[in-house]
């Protein structure tokens, strides 16, 4: 359901279709939940602050008005259930370690834009063969940030075809970017 | 374009992709990174692009700040839209409580430094209040326009139970678990709230209509529905005890709520208050203070006006005690304090009257309260009717208790 747009998905939701919501989910959870973690907040806090916002939004649904602009008023929503939970668990925060603060605050729209475009070439990812795709993610965006020697194991590739074959990755998922319209 | 010819043989006078992704990379060596800047320059175009691309792309891709949610979470968010489980109920309830601690720590002065993981959205700058006072602006605007334009027919409507003494439980919907009623409360359609020996409980509804429940009661919210955006009706399923329904005047136009006991049905306008008390048997007494309320049963249909009270059994030989008081009837065997909704502003009792009004129709298809001529003749003090009612009215005269809806308390904004 990626090309459904979020007002329709918004729509099929509040007609009670749950694969709507599943959706939405689906675009939005990464968004959700990266705030609250780039405040420094631990995975369960985190997973809290995730969790109240989606019962926001399925509290709001009906009430949105620019349904375009979903995604910065979960920016918005996100940053102030953050808030709230810090409020609640200050005294107990100023006992122990403070994360760093974060970089200034990018505007929710910033913030969606950045994202967005992290999503985009993430569905482009997900339209590659599979051993392209499975190369590329180990290249970067498995967390364990693994060696050339490493990828070349995993896949059962010579080590020195990984440069290349990446290469040969790169402009396929170029290909289906642009092909998407991006 | 072979894989040999990315890497190994670039594109003539140009650099090949796969330099510009090692470099994009930091896979250089030194004197690889100086070839390749030293090309770019040079003004090429296209590798300029290339570069571009990559980086743009590369970048994206390395962004770790987009992870996923734990599985458990994912989970829980899922099972949201269908019916909700528990959990959820739980959940509402604590924030409902959290967003009220939060909004009176607000209201006093706050001397503590912010925490620097949050300073830069808790200590707002002149700039932000001017933000906040122009949001305040936008809100108020919102808010009138949502009084004057339609609302959307599937409003959801909710309770407080407003104040609680001694014992009190409250069930979030039929097929959950009792647990304690703490003030503050939100009750949705299909919530039941039930009392211990000496509790008492208040219940207030969108437009002021409140339920007070008096020790040993068990009542359940069988229905709010609405139109326009008010609250127009209400159903309650009146299993034991005591209860004072006060509904003020300033209740939606067409407002009417009814009571169903194993005896009959109470059904009033506004504004009215009516006690009801079901005793173990299901023997059902009923007073009315102010206003007029209608009283049925299959076979009997009585307006009930102020300072009179009527008696109706729930077995098959029953019989309807009216009994007209000259003042308020107390209520005969109330125990604990009386949490008579004294907060709510109600007319004097006025003439009674049959309802003359036709309820605003709601989804729940209830019938409309049968307009009933007032009995011609006046009632006798201790007078005990024979009416020719069939026995106690059948289950499917009560109202079914709806699946509680989706958790939505109102939000303030959207």
């Amino acid at each position: 359901m990626d090309q459904v747009s979020d007002a329709q998905l918004i729509q099929a939701c509040l007609r009670g279709d749950e694969r709507a919501w599943e959706a939405l989910l689906e675009r939005y959870e990464r968004l959700i939940y990266s705030i609250p973690r780039r405040y420094g907040m631990s995975e369960h806090e985190a997973a809290e602050v995730f969790q109240n916002v989606c019962i926001t939004l399925l509290e709001q649904l009906e009430r949105l008005r620019h349904h375009e602009k979903l995604g910065a008023w979960l920016v918005t929503t996100t940053r102030r259930e953050c808030w709230r939970q810090w409020r609640q668990a200050e005294p107990v925060a100023q006992d122990g370690p403070l994360t760093p603060p974060p970089a200034p605050e990018a505007s929710p729209e910033e913030v969606v834009a950045e994202y967005e475009e992290y999503m985009r070439v993430r569905r482009a990812l997900e339209r590659l063969a599979e051993g392209c795709r499975k190369l590329l993610w180990h290249l970067y965006y498995d967390p364990a940030q693994p060696s050339y020697a490493d990828i070349a194991r995993r896949l059962n590739l010579p080590l020195g075809s990984i440069g290349p074959t990446r290469a040969r990755c790169l402009e396929k998922l170029r290909l289906v970017l642009e092909e998407s319209g991006a | 374009m072979s894989d040999a010819s990315l890497h190994e043989h670039p594109r003539p006078g140009h650099l090949s992709f796969a330099q510009l992704a090692d470099y994009v990379d930091g896979r250089l060596a030194p004197e690889q990174v100086r070839q390749v800047e030293a090309h770019l320059a040079s003004g090429c175009a296209l590798c300029q692009a290339d570069l571009a691309w990559l980086q743009r792309t590369l970048g994206a891709m390395k962004d770790r700040r987009w992870s996923e949610p734990p599985e458990w979470a994912r989970q829980r968010a899922r099972q949201l839209f269908s019916r909700p489980p528990e959990w959820l109920h739980e959940r509402a309830r604590a924030l409902y409580h959290e967003r009220r601690a939060a909004d009176n720590r607000r209201r006093h002065v706050d001397l503590r430094p912010p925490s620097p993981v949050l300073r830069p959205i808790a200590r707002p700058s002149p700039r932000w209040a001017a933000v906040v006072v122009g949001l305040l602006l936008v809100i108020a605007a919102v808010i009138l326009w949502q009084t004057v334009r339609p609302q959307p027919a599937s409003v959801l409507y909710a309770a407080t139970l407003e104040e609680v003494g001694g014992d009190v439980q409250v069930q979030p919907s039929a097929d959950s678990a009792w647990s304690a009623g703490k003030k503050g409360l939100l009750l949705y359609t299909g919530a039941g709230v039930r009392t211990g020996e000496g509790g008492w409980a208040l219940v207030r509804f969108p437009g002021n209509p409140t339920v007070a429940l008096r020790s040993r009661a068990h009542l359940v919210i069988a229905a709010m529905s609405g139109s326009g955006g008010q609250l127009t009706t209400l159903q309650f399923e009146q299993l034991l005890g005591e209860a004072e329904y006060v509904i003020p005047a300033l209740s939606a136009p067409g407002f009417y709520y009814r009571v169903t006991t194993k005896a009959g049905q109470v059904t009033a306008l506004q504004p009215t208050r009516c006690t009801v008390r079901v005793d173990e048997d299901g023997t059902t007494w009923v007073s009315v203070s102010e206003g007029a309320v209608m009283v049925s049963t299959p076979g009997l249909e009585r307006t009930l006006n102020a300072g009179e009270s009527l008696t109706l059994s729930a077995v098959a030989e029953s019989t309807a005690t009216l009994t007209p008081s000259p003042s308020v009837t107390p209520a005969p065997t109330p125990t604990g304090p009386p949490p008579t909704a004294t907060s709510v502003p109600t007319q004097p009792a006025p003439t009674p009257r049959p309802p003359t009004r036709t309820p605003q129709p709601t989804e729940t298809a209830e019938p409309e309260p049968t307009e009933t001529p007032r009995p011609s003749r006046t009632p006798e003090p201790t007078e005990t009717e024979e009416p020719t009612r069939t026995p106690r009215p059948t289950e499917t005269e009560e109202p079914t208790r709806t699946p509680r809806p989706t958790e939505t308390e109102e939000p303030p904004d959207g």
